[in-house]
């Protein structure tokens, strides 16, 4: 599959090109039998917080489990900090990985859980049990970490699971759709500490299929679909890579009709839909476009109430690129 | 972190997990099975039973044992994925096979001692004896080897393949001819255990056995992706 976008042409997804590379994959591959986890991926983390945005069965997953050392790449090389994390088991030790599924050892309690995982980590083991407090803490699990596993609901499996990846205080974390399942309330508390953890210097790599999941984290993104990694960067900077094509603009105002009469004329526009409170405008020439609609509505006195561009938000670019990537493109 | 770290830490694990999991107490109750029957037939006045009867009802045990602890609890982290867990961290992937050998292997060891002489109290002996306790133990550390090893190559069905395994397969090996017959921990088991014989090449046949499985399990995990 070709990507959509020039990937060349977009900065990393964390352009701070001083930084050491975090990850670095060259061609990385993987398979299982004949099912296809990633093909062909060259990728660069340098920092910060990069969302990793597909839908289900898109390749996420895999590229997450290969990055943690989970998994061996079928063909390519990955580095992480640059070391193989499928073989050199040391680089392991600053990689904290929360996996996607729930299943966890059950008849332990929360910080008996977090503190066996610190402990394999590498934390010495009477600073593990106060470092387990600490991340519980920060997940806000404090009050239920003497209670089993077992009993948790989703929300707090997913807080103890990532209590369980941060604990040992790595500096680049692997986060699978970790908030999946967690309610509004926890949601913020997850994304905020997430936020911390980055500020704080660690690399964070955050998967999801739900487009407003990453948008709350990030947004610096990496769309990856069919084991490919479409397009990586800043999603306005993706914008402006498809802006070959049309970019909608959703206009409501008091007389839509005068203002699409006057756009109706200019070549750049594709299309324009009028809708009950305003019309919907598809241009190839949105920074045109915008001149032209500011002159119309103060030449005619229009009362624009909203005035917002679809694609600006990540699932239009989502959209976009996924439906590339399948051949349905506008 | 290192290999020894790695699996005393893991085998500490297993055995809180063991403690409030239920597999102690269905354990219990298999390895309660001959002497159960020894009662039994000494309170209904039948004397006391056969020792083979006895020692064949042991090695039932020895056969159930591994696959319900050891075989299940590798298989279970390897199908849970819970494995992945472990394997993100910078721990040694064979520590998970070592961990959980050396905190199930010696439970059940002493599980089945403690059957076998309670077993012999009620029996014709009165009293264990040493070679029968020693066949006995080495077989069980075996058998759980046995049963990691197989908990490595089919997770998802590992105790029920272990139990089928160590109940058939290995009884079989062990009535053909000495060649193959060397390859069966219960045939060593029962050569030392029962027949208080050829100790020494026995021992040695069931320390062999046991990390020819372990190896096989280490090599398996060390392939293993979770």
């Amino acid at each position: 599959m070709t990507p959509v976008v020039d990937r060349t042409a977009v900065p990393s997804g964390t352009a701070d090109s001083g930084r050491p590379p975090v990850v670095v994959a060259t061609g990385l591959s993987k398979w299982y039998g004949h099912v296809l986890g990633v093909s062909d991926i060259a990728w660069t983390v340098r920092g910060g917080i990069i969302g990793l945005l597909g839908p289900n069965g898109a390749g996420k997953s895999t590229l997450i489990k290969l990055m943690a050392g989970l998994i061996r790449p079928s063909r390519g090389q990955l580095r992480i900090h640059g070391q193989d994390p499928f073989a050199d088991r040391d680089v392991r030790r600053r990689i904290g990985y929360a996996p996607e599924h729930e299943s966890a050892w059950d008849e332990l309690t929360a910080l008996e859980l977090v503190t066996a995982m610190a402990e394999l980590a590498g934390v010495a083991r009477p600073a593990a049990e106060p470092a387990a407090k600490d991340a519980l803490a920060q997940m806000g699990m404090t009050d239920a970490m003497h209670r089993r596993v077992k009993g948790f609901s989703k929300g707090m499996r997913q807080r103890t699971k990532l209590a369980t990846a941060i604990a040992h205080r790595p500096d680049f974390l692997l986060l699978d759709e970790p908030l999946t399942g967690v309610d509004p309330i926890a949601r913020a508390e997850i994304v905020a500490r997430i936020r911390e953890l980055a500020v704080g210097g660690a690399t964070v790599v955050v998967s999801s299929h739900v487009l407003y999941e990453i948008e709350a984290l990030t947004s610096e993104i990496a769309v990856i679909y069919r084991g490919q990694v479409l397009a990586e960067g800043n999603v306005y900077e993706i914008r402006r890579l498809i802006d070959r094509h049309p970019h909608r603009i959703r206009i409501e105002c008091d007389r839509p009709r005068i203002l699409a009469a006057a756009l109706a004329a200019a070549e750049h526009v594709a299309r324009i839909e009028i809708t009950d409170h305003g019309l919907l405008v598809e241009t190839r020439e949105p920074d045109r476009c915008y001149d032209e609609l500011a002159a119309t509505v103060l030449e005619h006195s229009l009362v624009v109430s909203t005035l917002s561009s679809p694609d600006n938000n990540l699932s239009a670019v989502f959209d976009y690129l996924t439906a590339s990537a399948r051949g349905d493109a506008p | 972190m290192s290999m020894t770290a790695a699996i005393l830490t893991i085998a500490r694990i297993t055995l809180v997990r063991l403690r409030r999991g239920r597999a102690l107490w269905v354990g219990g109750l298999i390895a309660a099975l001959p002497v159960l029957f020894a009662v039994a037939i000494r309170l209904s006045g039948g004397g006391q039973s056969p020792r083979e009867t006895l020692f064949g009802l042991m090695q039932l045990v020895l056969a159930v044992m591994p696959g319900l602890f050891v075989a299940s609890a590798v298989g279970e982290d390897i199908e849970d994925r819970t494995i992945a867990y472990l394997w993100a961290r910078p721990v040694p992937r064979g520590a998970v096979l070592l961990g959980k050998w050396l905190a199930l292997a010696p439970i059940v060891t002493l599980v089945v001692l403690a059957s076998w002489s309670l077993t012999e109290v009620v029996g014709p002996r009165g009293a264990p004896s040493p070679a029968s306790l020693l066949g006995l133990g080495l077989g069980a550390l075996a058998a759980c080897a046995v049963g990691g090893g197989l908990g490595t190559i089919v997770p998802r069905h590992g105790m029920a393949v272990s139990i089928v395994y160590l109940l058939f397969f290995d009884l079989i090996l062990g009535a053909m001819p000495v060649s193959l017959a060397n390859l069966s921990v219960s045939h060593h088991a029962r050569l030392i255990g029962y027949e208080e014989t050829m100790a020494l090449s026995g021992v040695g046949w069931l320390v062999g056995l046991g990390a020819l499985w372990l190896v096989i399990g280490l090599r398996r995990m060390r392939k293993l992706e979770a």
